[in-house]
């Protein structure tokens, strides 16, 4: 296989991950900005937005305690490139970029095939999934570079034993980067333990170093997620099996059958629970997921086309027949990994979920790939099935390019929380006349736009500012600097020259309006407007 | 023994409450047609060449668009699960297997063809064909079975 076909390959992926960065997404989220302003404070103080000193398993943030591997992955990028979108995204745009070139190898080694390997490589290359999360500043997007590469490695592994270790490491790495890879991991890693048993056997002693070295990095990571009110506080908020109606419909339907006592065995809570379970399960296989509208939530899908392309229904078939049929050697790891994929994130409400689910790719490409290869193999007219082959997905990819650019940012700006930019630079040349700048939290947690846009050094935003937790444990900021982040304002009680920056109805009837700010289509997000009283 | 599983088995799906298809059929799909023609039309910038807007927004792409997730409604595993109690996905899966394994390619045609069935508002209980064909692959299952 020619070698330029691959750098053909990796020049498309890099180009369609790093073409406009910085404005598509149209503007960034929270999280977005929070990993950033994080990054530019360990940059510049070594500690944390709350000050505290280079965290090893969590960034508080929110009081989602983020995962700290993507921050201090961005911290070169923000040294680098300044505090801006660019410098936040590049990370996932890079190790984006990478994963295709990953997927290559990876998928070379799994078919014995540098041609499926570079056709694996392609189609992850231009799959509206990957593109979605490596153009923004998606922690996913680098654990899923780092467990394909822990599993790439232990690929290797019967041929050079020590590759177990940077193997463990990099799976290790996955789950310092995104928690939703601490339920993947484990069963990623019985999937090639049950793979490789014989040459882990073979193996063993350099296999129990391995184990131990990976069980003691583990340590601090698990006692936090598993020990800590924190650390468990995400999967609470979003687990099933904290919802009670399981509980109250097996009430419900043992009150009807007078508490006999089979009653308790057919409608017991944790059957309804197992049957919540599976449903969310196989959420993940929803055809109008996969090939239709994606994902439902406008940030991680842009609801025209599926997580897969159409052109990758019938090629996922057909490999999968012949991943079977043809009895292939890896056969059952690349079915393995697909159908492990789903199992923690179906532990959660939102299924499916293209974000929490992302660390099944790229078996979906590998497997269109192989089914490509192999109907070509079969098919009589071979320039023909390449013609159309090539149409079809070259028609695929500049529709979703389209959508892509043009309809999606305009249609799902406030998926992004835009505005708050175009808010915070206007009110730059006022700050230093102004008493205080009042902003509205309507939008979500504006104190981190402000300082992100503001670039406010960690040290002058530690000196007065407010902050509390609720009773949920979620961080907020009352105030710093001249700011005040409000739900609702008497202006009334408002002394000296003010600045607002509310949306539309919340601004006092009495305050001036100097700016408003518009969204692509033309909506007003905030209006600015000053008060002197 | 075998048969009496196999008995049970068809009990077991038969009796299972079934679960409907989602609403969607031909002429919802050309009812979305104006709106979403209009939609996709009206965001592409003015400036933009119309030979491109018309490229990317016609009716066949959004038919076509409409089609296919009426198509896929069908195989939607959840749907297929939820009327063959979730046991009933893997004989499911092990027909279709068998079917292709057997290159029978008249079944496979009409496998394809059913869907359509529905969305032309046609009038058949197709939906219950998915518990035939679990009970079908249980079957061939058994009879492979030593």
């Amino acid at each position: 296989m020619k070698k330029y076909f691959l750098i053909l390959i990796l020049l498309l992926a890099g180009f369609l991950r790093f073409y406009k960065l910085s404005s598509v997404p149209v503007s960034l989220y929270w999280d977005e900005v929070s990993l950033g302003y994080n990054a530019y404070s360990i940059l510049k103080t070594g500690k944390d937005e709350h000050g505290n000193f280079m965290p090893l398993t969590n960034f508080p943030a929110f009081g989602d305690y983020k995962p700290p591997l993507y921050i201090y992955a961005t911290v070169p990028s923000i040294a680098a490139f300044g505090l801006n979108e660019f410098a936040l995204r590049f990370p996932s745009a890079f190790f984006g970029t990478l994963t295709v070139l990953l997927t290559y190898f990876l998928a070379r080694k799994l078919t014995a095939s540098d041609k499926i390997g570079a056709i694996s490589a392609f189609f992850l290359a231009i799959s509206p999934w990957h593109l979605q999360f490596s153009r923004g500043a998606f922690e996913a997007n680098l654990g899923l570079f780092f467990s394909t590469l822990g599993i790439f490695l232990f690929l290797h592994t019967p041929k050079i034993k020590w590759l177990i270790l940077p193997s463990l490491a990099s799976f290790l790495a996955a789950m310092y980067t995104f928690t939703g890879q601490r339920l993947f991991v484990p069963f990623i890693l019985i999937i090639l333990f049950i793979q490789f048993r014989k040459d882990l056997v073979k193996n063993f002693k350099i296999a129990l170093f391995a184990a131990i070295i990976f069980g003691i990095t583990f340590w601090p990571l698990y006692s936090f997620a598993t020990q800590t009110i924190e650390g468990r506080l995400r999967f609470d908020e979003v687990t099933i099996f904290k919802d009670l109606d399981p509980i109250n419909l097996s009430v419900t339907y043992r009150e009807k059958d007078n508490y006999i006592w089979w009653s308790g065995i057919i409608h017991n809570r944790r059957l309804n629970y197992a049957y919540q379970y599976l449903i969310h399960y196989f959420d993940a296989f929803n055809p109008s997921f996969l090939f239709s509208r994606g994902d439902v939530n406008p940030r991680l899908s842009i609801q025209e086309v599926g997580e897969l392309y159409y052109f990758d229904l019938p090629l996922i078939l057909a490999g999968v027949y012949f991943l079977l049929s043809s009895r292939q050697k890896y056969r059952f790891l690349i079915i393995g990994w697909l159908l492990i994929s789903p199992i923690g994130p179906a532990t959660a409400r939102e299924t499916p979920h293209a974000l929490r689910m992302i660390h099944i790719l790229p078996t979906f490409q590998i497997i269109s790939a192989l089914g490509a290869y192999y109907l070509y193999q079969l098919i009589k007219y071979k320039k023909a099935y390449i013609t159309v082959l090539s149409l079809v997905i070259f028609l695929n990819l500049f529709y979703y390019l389209h959508m892509y650019y043009i309809h999606w940012p305009l249609n799902f700006s406030g998926a992004w929380q835009f505005g708050y930019k175009q808010a915070i630079e206007s009110i730059k040349p006022l700050y230093r006349d102004s008493d205080q700048i009042i902003v509205s939290n309507s939008l979500g947690r504006p104190y981190i736009y402000a300082l992100f846009y503001l670039q406010v050094e960690p040290e002058e935003y530690w000196k007065d500012r407010n902050v509390y937790k609720d009773n949920f444990s979620f961080i907020h900021v009352d105030n710093f600097g001249k700011f005040r982040f409000v739900d609702s304002i008497d202006p009334g009680n408002v002394k000296g020259k003010s600045l607002f920056i509310m949306p539309p109805g919340l601004t006092p009837t009495n305050a001036n309006i100097i700016k408003e700010i518009k969204d692509p289509k033309g909506n007003t997000v905030f209006e600015i407007s000053q008060l002197i009283n | 023994m075998k048969i009496l599983f196999v008995i049970f088995f068809t009990i077991l799906l038969l009796s299972v409450k079934l679960m409907p298809l989602p609403q969607c059929s031909l002429r919802m799909a050309i009812q979305a047609l104006p709106p979403r023609i209009f939609q996709q039309t009206t965001t592409d910038s003015s400036t933009q060449n119309p030979l491109i807007t018309r490229f990317f927004h016609n009716k066949a792409g959004i038919f076509g668009s409409e089609f296919g997730k009426c198509y896929l409604n069908f195989f939607d595993p959840v749907l297929i699960a939820k009327n063959t109690l979730y046991i009933g996905l893997i004989p499911w899966a092990y027909f279709i297997y068998s079917l292709l394994l057997r290159k029978n390619l008249i079944l496979i045609s009409i496998l394809l063809i059913l869907p359509i069935i529905p969305f032309m508002e046609i009038n058949l209980p197709v939906i219950y064909l998915h518990k035939l064909f679990a009970i079908i692959g249980f079957v061939i299952y058994m009879k492979n079975k030593k």
